[in-house]
């Protein structure tokens, strides 16, 4: 179980759990959706001498009213503020975890995970090199959104022949499209993505090799410019 | 024999302890005391409060008994009694509100102190990365026996929104704790912060000092010596 700790943020919350961890500190771990919260409890669980009693925001109402004499340690993770939560007497103290915009050092590393994590868990056979994609991330939501991010990378053809196997794939699980609705999606995509790179019409015609009134027409019909 | 200055360590001792103290010459005149001993002299004679600390001094007179046994002084009720010998004077203090609360065995854990305060400082650093912490730990304190739960909630109190803190912690020489008929040696944690406010404590024998706090714990190190309580 491998902690990415970069910057100085993350380190210091890796030396409170694995303290934490061995003296048994009894930690509502909250922040917002994608902070890592869950992995944080599952590390402790795991470096702690004792495993402990790894619960979520929505156990704790039935796991107070059942236990409360005798909780012992025990390691929660929510969304609501320790100051806002109903049964804060479960617990010795709090850990409130930042989101990954408030320590952008970690993300090269975190990228390189997903990365690592992607080739493996996609079954991606062909070599991939760990480069770091030169997409930026958009940061504004979280860790699960990195995450997609990167494997939507993993995923996108890089080369005419992965674009040919991505093809043949599609084709074999979704055999129902005609030819000429097949062509349209395609060519709406390229001159999709044309349009981003390229700020004119005819620098797009001139890059694609590609008839400038057919480019206005076809732009016309499927992107509707 | 007129009534003499005390020096500062003895009126700190006294002044800023939410219990009664009253500090005696040898010869049983009273030489100090403080605000919260005002009602306490009003119901009782100062010479019986001065024989009932010479029978309870230890026979060493160096040492400090710290006892937890309810009693009726008066019309007042106590919860205990520290009566120590401090620089030739007598000094006798009631326990009122320092710890009211028994000593339950389930909420005892047997806790490293030295890396619970070393946690402390990775937390609170984690909370307010600009407070400067320093601790000065006596390395023999063993495991033992500890609240760790009231004393992290404590910490939280003591410690948020400081600019610094200062950690002592050592065992006190010749100063113990008597509950039932079980003595522990006591361990003593300075907590040195700006500005004190105040604070009472159901968990623990919490006395306030101009530049912070004190707590003395007793060192249970089995289990089973603390089962004679609760």
């Amino acid at each position: 179980m491998e902690f990415i700790a970069k910057s100085n943020y993350l380190k210091q919350v890796k030396r409170v759990a694995e303290k934490s961890a061995r003296l048994k500190i009894s930690l509502y771990i909250w922040g917002e959706e994608g902070t890592g919260k869950t992995f944080l409890a599952n590390y402790i669980g795991k470096i702690a001498p004792i495993k402990p009693l790894l619960l979520e925001e929505g156990d704790l109402k039935q796991f107070y009213y059942t236990n409360r004499e005798q909780s012992g340690f025990i390691v929660a993770t929510g969304t609501i503020p320790f100051a806002q939560l109903q049964f804060k007497s479960l617990f010795e103290t709090d850990l409130h975890l930042l989101s990954l915009s408030n320590h952008l050092e970690d993300l090269p590393a975190f990228i390189d995970h997903f990365l690592r994590q992607g080739v493996q868990e996609l079954r991606i056979s062909r070599q991939f090199p760990f480069k770091r994609p030169t997409f930026v991330p958009d940061l504004s939501q979280n860790l699960h959104s990195l995450k997609r991010q990167v494997y939507r990378y993993l995923l996108t053809p890089t080369d005419l022949t992965q674009l040919e196997e991505c093809a043949s794939n599609f084709y074999t699980t979704s055999p129902k499209f005609s030819w000429q609705e097949m062509e349209r999606s395609f060519t709406k995509g390229i001159l999709k993505g044309a349009r981003q790179i390229y700020s004119t019409k005819v620098e797009i015609s001139k890059q694609l090799k590609f008839n400038r009134v057919t480019l206005i027409r076809r732009m016309k019909e499927l992107l509707g410019e | 024999m007129g009534i003499k200055p005390l020096d500062g360590v003895l009126e700190q001792l006294t002044e800023f302890d939410i219990n009664p103290v009253v500090v005696f010459n040898p010869t049983g005149e009273i030489g100090y005391y403080n605000r919260e001993a005002e009602i306490l002299l009003a119901n009782v004679e100062p010479s019986r409060l001065f024989q009932f600390g010479m029978e309870r001094l230890p026979n060493g007179q160096k040492e400090v008994v710290v006892e937890f046994q309810p009693f009726q002084m008066g019309e007042l009720e106590f919860t205990g009694w520290w009566i120590g010998i401090v620089r030739e004077w007598l000094v006798v203090k009631l326990l009122v509100n320092t710890t009211p609360r028994q000593l339950k065995l389930g909420e005892l854990e047997l806790v490293d102190l030295t890396l619970l305060l070393e946690w402390a400082v990775d937390y609170f650093k984690l909370l307010t990365p600009t407070q400067k912490w320093e601790l000065e730990l006596d390395p023999t304190i063993p495991l033992f026996y500890f609240n760790k739960k009231e004393f992290i909630r404590l910490l939280k109190i003591v410690v948020v929104g400081r600019k610094w803190v200062k950690i002592k912690t050592k065992v006190v020489v010749g100063e113990y704790i008597k509950i039932k008929t079980q003595k522990y040696p006591t361990i003593e944690i300075g907590i040195e912060v700006e500005k004190p406010i105040p604070l009472k404590n159901p968990y623990f024998n919490l006395v306030t000092f101009p530049k912070g706090y004190q707590l003395r714990i007793p060192l249970i190190k089995e289990s089973d010596e603390s089962s004679f309580f609760g």
